[in-house]
């Protein structure tokens, strides 16, 4: 039975580290760190190992022990990286061809607040249901909807703007 | 429907998140209103340039580790077998102090009172008290008893044995 779990992590690992990974590292550090975040989320969920006939979704329940263990470590060694989206310098460097409105909608997804960026980036970064978000952030469905909203009126209203602008100049 | 609830409606559509149904009757409405073209145009815009822009190279994942995972497995199974070890050491201590603390005080045994008739003839053998009772008067009255006997002692009327007391085996001894 503890192999046949261990398997089980296994392939959870394989299908969902990917993931993870990209999700640790965006909100939480450079790569080396969200490797070991990353670990560390495997070894809290195998210790969780008996709840996990009541997870509907393991995509969903990974996501939230590895924001547990991120902001448990983040907040320990304060590396939490604040701006994570902003960073079009590094993303340059790495041989991504950044355009103008790329960059706009970076920065602008950047100056949302903390909660509604985390709820949106949630939701297309990481391809995560309304209901799955909900239980990653635990928050009830209707919060993460009423953050989308904002999230989305907020992006677009900025860039409409910023259409405005470059047009009238 | 106000047009609140319609534009969530709309963000929620160009996010892919609404059921089969409703997604048709956005797309039959959007037909013949251009407002909710537009809105539905500029929300997916932003979604799919938001999308872009959160996109990176798939970072290459490390090995599964199988062994600090298996560590971390006999750890927990140590933790479980210290916590049923230190529950059931709980339930026991609990069970005793309670069981000292809320029973009631513990009643005497009540002793019976045995009349000791005078035996007919040195023969007769003398049941010792029990073991249990060292200092009852049951076991004093069968002690006096047998020195009695022993000093051939036959003359004792039968309320002489009529022992209750410390006293009376002083008096049947004196």
């Amino acid at each position: 039975m503890l192999d046949g779990q261990m398997a089980q992590m296994e392939a959870l690992y394989r299908s969902h580290g990917p993931a993870l990974l990209r999700y640790l590292q965006r909100s939480f550090g450079s790569h080396a760190d969200a490797e070991d975040l990353l670990q560390e989320t495997f070894v809290r969920a195998l210790s969780g190992g008996d709840d996990w006939p009541q997870v509907r979704s393991p995509r969903a329940f990974l996501f939230g022990v590895a924001r547990h263990v991120g902001l448990t470590v983040a907040r320990r060694a304060k590396l939490r990286s604040t701006e994570p989206l902003t960073d079009v310098a590094a993303a340059e460097a790495g041989g991504e061809q950044v355009d103008g409105r790329i960059c706009q909608i970076r920065a602008a997804i950047a100056r949302l607040p903390e909660q509604i960026r985390q709820t949106l980036e949630l939701r297309l970064h990481d391809e995560l249901s309304y209901e799955e978000v909900a239980m990653v952030l635990e928050i009830p469905v209707g919060t993460v909807r009423s953050r989308l909203h904002s999230a989305m009126r907020m992006l677009r209203d900025e860039m409409e703007t910023r259409n405005e602008m470059e047009k009238s100049s | 429907m106000n047009a609140e609830k319609l534009d969530g409606l709309l963000v929620d559509y160009s996010l892919g998140a609404v059921p089969e149904d409703v997604a048709m009757l956005i797309e039959a409405c959007a037909k013949n209103d251009p407002a909710i073209r537009k809105s539905i145009a500029a929300y997916r815009g932003v979604a799919e340039l938001a999308k872009r822009a959160g996109d990176a190279p798939s970072p290459s994942l490390p090995a599964f580790p199988r062994q600090q995972m298996e560590r971390a497995r006999y750890s927990q199974q140590a933790r479980r077998a210290i916590r049923w070890v230190a529950a059931a050491a709980a339930c026991v201590v609990i069970g005793f102090l309670g069981g000292t603390r809320w029973s009631g005080p513990v009643s005497e045994v009540a002793t019976p009172v045995v009349q000791v008739n005078a035996p007919a003839g040195p023969a007769a053998d003398v049941q010792v008290a029990a073991a249990t009772d060292f200092w009852s008067v049951a076991r004093l009255r069968a002690y006096a008893k047998r020195q009695a006997l022993a000093a051939n002692v036959h003359s004792v009327s039968a309320d002489a044995w009529n022992v209750k007391s410390w006293a009376d085996i002083q008096r049947i001894g004196g």
